[in-house]
């Protein structure tokens, strides 16, 4: 049946093409918008996913904050506070502040400022995103950190000991990052007290306190711990801050709305593309099907026949839609725009590919389903 | 003579609203073994009929119809799929191969169809291609084949599968007098290798060919011709 299912995609070269075309166009623009919803979601989440998160294990931050990248400022005594709760191994407090990076041509960028106590770097680096440099050396006078893919932002090289300004004071790039960037815009990572004299941040002020768990408790244990005891903040587990950050950015901006529609509408446009175009092809082989019937195939081998000729249209189409998505992946992470596809991803998209080919010929098996084979000796 | 297939009382009626519209009277007629019947009417007399319900694509409104000993009143769609398979052979007017596949494959496909191995079929519809002289152009698809060509093919699939019944709607009509004869003579011999051929035609010529002859006029089938008919 599989050599037939081949012989009859192949006889029908023009319709052939078009339904793979079509699950090509598809399943590209689906692999598209969610690699490019994946990014920026990526991004959204990026002030704790860059943070380190084996140290800053809870965040605690205003009370009334559901974005990570606007965080409140609260009074820095409460770092003290929250160690005394039971289970709180150690607190660090976090800065993120702003600032504008000026570089020697004068050039000039905002960027978000994100200073955390030394040696630990609770708010980040996460040390697997240093690609050049030694964390230690935020230490140094000035150092701060720079991100490598947003050389193109900043139309500058951020290479180690370069010098820059921000706002107005001198300070150089002392390590590198690759990836750790945020919804907000470009971070630059320093220790707590060089992020106060760049951004010109309160003494008295932090923005949020990491909190390491003691061993024998749970984090969930230690997250309760701190909200029934401390009034006016909320600790957050720092993964549910993240989720919560990509939620409420993508409900608030309407991203999520944005791509769910043109990911669904590329669903529907590709299921009824496919589907017509497999109903066409059908009704030209008709007699075929017909002729196949009178000489004793059942409806369930005629059926088979089909579905194999739109699973067939599914892997080569997916086959091609997968290499143009590797393509596009490709092309744009010289821009910076980094995107992935995890296994599950992937496999999602080779069920979509299966749903709407093998969905779209439903229209060609129920009229093919109808005919009756006394209909081939009607001339 | 053994009798292979049968219509016992079968008749054919078509509801078209309030309209009912006889196709067949009731008809009681035997296709024999060795025999090549042809069965002769003009246009819409329902001599298609008849075939139809030989070639079990369509049930008798009442009466009952015999293949190979098997009564085909009320078996189901898969089973009859079945029937037709195993013990009939259709050649079409319009030869009706399958576009997308070469000879040879087109008549692999009733042997792959019951079940036969790949290896299996292609050697027995080579010796098939062979019987109706088709062995060098088994490999064209059939949009290279001439009219004739295409109905030898069509033979070579109808008796692939070794037959009991041969039915075939108006083998010749799409053919010209060369391959009638050649397509006819064919339809011959194979009557005498213990097969029931049966050949709906309009086209009397083909007497010369016939064993058996049954007459269709408005519904009516019968072994005894017309008056007119007689004259032919």
């Amino acid at each position: 049946m599989l050599s037939t299912a081949f012989k009859f995609i192949k006889y029908d070269k023009s319709k052939s093409i078009g339904v793979i075309i079509g699950i090509v166009i598809s399943i590209f623009l689906i692999g598209q918008q969610i690699g490019i919803l994946g990014f920026l979601t990526g991004l959204m989440g990026g002030i704790i996913e860059n943070s380190n998160t084996d140290v800053g294990q809870i965040w605690v931050v205003d009370n009334i904050t559901q974005n990570a990248n606007e965080l409140a400022k609260l009074d820095e005594r409460i770092v003290q506070e929250i160690r005394s709760i039971e289970g709180v191994e150690n607190t660090y407090a976090v800065i993120a502040t702003g600032g504008i990076v000026k570089f020697k041509d004068g050039k000039t960028a905002p960027v978000t400022l994100i200073g955390s106590e030394s040696p630990v770097f609770a708010g980040g680096p996460n040390p697997k995103k240093i690609v050049n440099g030694n964390i230690n050396d935020l230490n140094l006078d000035g150092a701060i950190s720079a991100e490598t893919l947003d050389e193109s932002i900043f139309n500058n090289s951020v290479a180690l000991n370069t010098r820059v300004e921000i706002n107005g004071k001198e300070a150089f790039i002392r390590l590198q990052t690759k990836n750790a960037r945020s919804f907000a815009g470009t971070i630059f990572y320093t220790t707590l007290s060089k992020a106060r004299y760049f951004g010109n941040y309160p003494d008295t002020k932090v923005n949020a306190v990491a909190v390491k768990v003691k061993n024998g408790y749970t984090i969930n244990e230690v997250v309760e711990n701190i909200n029934s005891k401390i009034y006016g903040v909320k600790a957050w587990n720092a993964k549910e801050l993240k989720e919560k950050t990509i939620a409420f950015i993508t409900v608030s901006s309407n991203i999520g709305t944005s791509f769910g529609t043109l990911i669904v509408f590329a669903i529907i446009s590709g299921f009824f593309i496919i589907g017509l175009t497999l109903y066409s092809s059908a009704l030209d082989r008709i007699r075929d099907y017909g002729t196949l019937k009178a000489i004793g195939a059942t409806n369930g081998y005629v059926r088979n026949l089909i579905l194999l000729q739109s699973f067939i249209f599914a892997i080569i189409g997916f086959t091609i839609a997968l290499l143009l998505i590797i393509g596009f992946k490709t092309g744009v992470a010289a821009a910076g725009l980094i995107i992935t596809y995890s296994p599950i991803e992937l496999f999602s998209f080779f069920l979509i590919t299966v749903f709407i080919s093998v969905g779209g010929s439903f229209f060609a098996i129920k009229k093919i389903n109808n005919v009756e084979p006394a209909s081939v000796f009607r001339g | 003579m053994e009798v292979v297939a049968s219509v016992s009382n079968a008749s054919k009626q078509y509801k078209t609203g309030d309209t009912v519209i006889i196709a067949l009277q009731p008809t009681t007629c035997d296709f024999r073994k060795n025999e090549l019947t042809l069965i002769i009417g003009p246009s819409g007399s329902g001599k298609t009929t008849l075939l139809s319900l030989l070639g079990c694509v369509i049930f008798p409104t009442e009466g009952e119809v015999t293949i190979c000993n098997q009564k085909i009143n009320g078996l189901g769609q898969k089973e009859l799929a079945k029937v037709r398979l195993q013990n009939i052979g259709f050649v079409f007017q319009s030869f009706n191969l399958l576009a997308p596949l070469n000879g040879l494959e087109n008549v692999m496909q009733p042997l792959l169809l019951l079940g036969r191995s790949k290896k299996e079929a292609k050697e027995l519809a080579e010796e098939a291609l062979k019987k109706v002289t088709m062995q060098d152009r088994m490999y064209n698809l059939p949009k290279m084949l001439s009219g004739g060509q295409q109905q030898r093919v069509a033979i070579a699939r109808a008796l692939v599968t070794n037959p009991s019944l041969m039915l075939c709607d108006e083998p010749t009509a799409a053919l010209d007098i060369k391959s009638v004869a050649i397509v006819m003579e064919e339809l011959k011999i194979l009557s005498t290798t213990g097969k029931s051929v049966a050949v709906v035609t309009h086209d009397l010529r083909l007497k010369q060919f016939a064993d058996r002859i049954i007459y269709v006029n408005n519904g009516v089938a019968s072994e005894t011709p017309s008056e007119e008919e007689a004259l032919h």
